[in-house]
């Protein structure tokens, strides 16, 4: 079965099911300000890795449990623990107010993607206070998070000037996880000044008092934001001025770890005095009460500047790719992250479809990244979206290599025919193990010609159609499946593809 | 007479206090040659046993030991102390060396009269005897490589001594043999795997 759904709509409560399909949407605004339930439209990506996710219920409360909210199943969302999720939210004229808790059931085993490793087993609780005035909203919120973890041991490391660890330049601690590190807060003002606009908001979080990713957007389409896991504070604060048909949007963000990721130290015996000193290792999430990777100590600045003559449907809506009215809209993109430390290990999946940890993080580096997002309706029925990015990013894993990388992909439409396309330089390659493994390609092209039985929709989960598609990419020694030629040491390897396919949906 | 106001001040002062918990504490070397060894469980050390993990007696329960330090803590480290080092070991990378190693601490510990009671020194020495079967049974085939990585001991061979030299039986249908190069070497009689007593090796 591809993919399930029902809902029973009755005078008292409202239930909706999901088994694959097209997804769900979050909670974030509606009293979830610690983001614990996540949107999930991931269709392809959990196509490609054949998973069984979303699958689970949502009841949603009428009449006198109006704001009554329980999502509940066996894996809400990709990657999740199955877990019951219940949400309180009502609002009272200017004020709102929320709580959420989440109780993991048991814990999920991974599978094949490494960007779906379930997060270990734990409860969460937040508390929501919101007020929406004639200009401003500010809001308020709470959270304590994996209260199981209380009395794990961790590590911390301390730099020093002073004698240190085996000569290491740091000095090594080691605690216990204790009520106050499952707690955190958050606090957000929003000022709506026509055409200016600003937020600022700031947040402590304990050592473990995880919780999800912000998917709200907040006045605009800024992607530099607060992690989501515990283990840092942070402030940001960014301003969006419109300009007629134009937007000029600054975003700042300083993000800091209450503790740092742990360096490698290797052990030693002292055979002499018969001391033992332990080694170090990063931290990760298969062994460790808390790690640092996207918490990790961020100075960011980003930059986003919008063209949009037609600001009913706006740019940076989640569905605005498919619902844009305007002849041509433009958003370019630049974030400039300074990253002077470095993180604690990530976990992958190895060939032998083993979970492990690498042994460390990738190093301190400074990174950029910029892409430019453009729709182009030439006629009613015939529409463009192309982004072109370039950047610089690293790899999950401890590889130190940084990867500079370039290209384009883009969807075109015309009535029931279809292109979608990408041309991609020095890229990693389409799987979670290419990131892992910092494994990149010189070359990837994507070409695919398709014509659908009705105007194809680009969020839909499928759709029938039939088409033709070619893919070509160039392999180095970055590459997997790369073959050293000691005849020809410069000669990069090559692979190509063309398929036609006919795809059914009903 | 305290205040309504000053009694909440105090009651909050408490809960936070108690809610920050203890600072953590820094890290210096353990000294592992003055261990003593404590009778835990007669199957610690022994594959497939992991009991030494929840050992709160064993320093390296927590610990991942290089390879680079294991030999070290082998020879310079104390019977009490390698044999704990060995024994985590073990139980994370279950290997026919660690296995070894574990089983020769075991014996030194039993050779040098290291525990309190005769019982207990009874106890060890029937955990070593487990410890070098466990060899034969579960590591069979494995080699234990000298310093140069180069020349490899058959780790059953050296085990069936060890056993016949604390005064055990060697079970199963193992029997030592001289091979072509007139060295003693343990090998099956039946020359078969399946054993006719039961043996847990995972």
């Amino acid at each position: 079965m591809y993919q399930a759904s029902f809902d029973w709509d009755s005078k008292y409560f409202l239930l909706e099911s999901f088994f694959r399909g097209a997804g769900h949407y979050h909670w974030g605004y509606e009293g979830d300000f610690f983001g614990l339930y996540p949107e999930v439209h991931q269709q392809f990506d959990i196509d490609t890795y054949n998973a069984n996710a979303p699958v689970g219920f949502v009841f949603s409360g009428k009449d006198k449990i109006e704001g009554l909210k329980i999502a509940f199943g066996p894996q809400l969302w990709w990657g999740a623990n199955p877990t019951v999720l219940g949400k309180y939210y009502r609002v009272f004229g200017d004020f709102k107010f929320a709580v959420v808790h989440q109780e993991d059931i048991a814990q999920q085993q991974a599978e094949l993607a490494s960007s779906a490793i379930p997060q270990p087993k734990s409860r969460k609780s937040t508390l929501y206070f919101g007020y929406t005035g004639r200009r401003l909203t500010f809001e308020l919120g709470g959270i304590t998070a994996r209260s199981n973890f209380i009395g794990d041991s961790y590590e911390v490391a301390r730099q020093s000037d002073d004698p240190t660890y085996l000569q290491s330049g740091y000095d090594i601690a080691d605690g216990k996880v204790g009520f106050a590190d499952t707690l955190g807060g958050k606090a957000k003002l929003t000022l709506n000044a026509a055409p200016v606009f600003w937020y600022i908001q700031g947040g402590y979080r304990g050592l473990v008092s995880d919780a999800g990713t912000d998917e709200t957007m907040t006045i605009t389409g800024w992607s530099l934001k607060e992690s989501g896991q515990g283990n840092h504070w942070a402030v940001s604060t960014g301003l969006a001025y419109y300009v007629g048909k134009f937007m000029l949007g600054p975003n700042f963000l300083v993000q800091r770890p209450i503790e740092g990721p742990l360096p490698v130290i290797e052990d030693y015996f002292d055979a002499d005095t018969g001391t033992y000193y332990a080694g170090v290792n990063a931290r990760n999430q298969l062994d460790d009460p808390f790690w640092v990777r996207s918490n990790r100590e961020t100075y960011g600045f980003e930059l986003l500047l919008g063209f949009d003559p037609t600001p009913a449907t706006p740019m940076y809506a989640w569905d605005n790719a498919q619902r844009e009215d305007a002849k041509t809209t433009v958003a370019l993109d630049f974030v400039y992250k300074i990253l002077p430390t470095s993180q604690d290990a990530a976990v992958a999946i190895n060939q032998d479809l083993i979970l492990f940890a690498f042994p460390s993080g990738a190093p301190a580096r400074n990174l950029w990244d910029v892409s430019i997002r453009t729709i182009s309706n030439f006629r009613y029925n015939m529409r463009l979206v192309n982004w072109v990015y370039a950047g610089q990013g690293q790899a999950n894993g401890d590889d130190p290599r940084t990867v500079t990388r370039w290209g384009f992909y883009g969807w075109y439409t015309y009535s029931s025919f279809n292109i979608n396309y990408h041309l991609k330089i020095d890229d990693w390659g389409p799987y979670d193990y290419h990131k892992d493994f910092n494994l990149t390609f010189p070359l990837q092209v994507m070409l695919d010609l398709s014509y659908a039985y009705e105007p194809p929709r680009l969020y839909a989960p499928a759709a029938t159609r039939f088409g033709v598609r070619g893919e070509f990419r160039n392999l180095d020694r970055f590459s997997n499946r790369y073959r050293f030629d000691p005849q020809d040491p410069g000669r990069n390897g090559r692979e190509w593809e063309i398929k036609t396919y006919v795809q059914f949906s009903y | 007479m305290c205040s309504f106001h000053t009694k909440c001040l105090w009651l909050g002062a408490v809960v936070l206090a108690a809610a920050c918990g203890e600072a953590p504490e820094y890290r210096f070397g353990e000294n592992i040659t003055g261990i003593q060894f404590e009778l835990f469980d007669p199957s610690e050390g022994v594959h497939p046993s992991k009991v030494t993990l929840q050992n709160p007696h064993n320093p390296f329960r927590e610990i991942v030991i290089s390879d680079a330090v294991k030999f070290d803590i082998l020879n310079n480290g104390g019977n009490a102390g390698a044999f704990y080092a060995w024994a985590a070991l073990l139980a994370t990378i279950p290997i026919g060396e660690n296995q070894y190693g574990v089983a020769t601490k075991l014996r030194d510990i039993y050779l040098a009269n290291e525990v309190e009671t005769a019982a207990e020194r009874e106890t060890v020495r029937l955990m070593a005897i487990d410890a070098f079967q466990a060899i034969l049974d579960c590591f069979p085939d494995q080699l234990l490589y000298d310093a140069t990585g180069t020349f490899g001991f058959k780790l059953a061979t050296l085990a069936y001594v060890e056993i016949l030299e604390l005064r055990g039986v060697p079970q199963g249908d193992w029997v030592l043999v001289t091979n072509a190069r007139g060295e003693p070497e343990a090998v099956r009689s039946t020359g078969f795997d399946s054993l006719q007593r039961e043996v847990q090796c995972f």
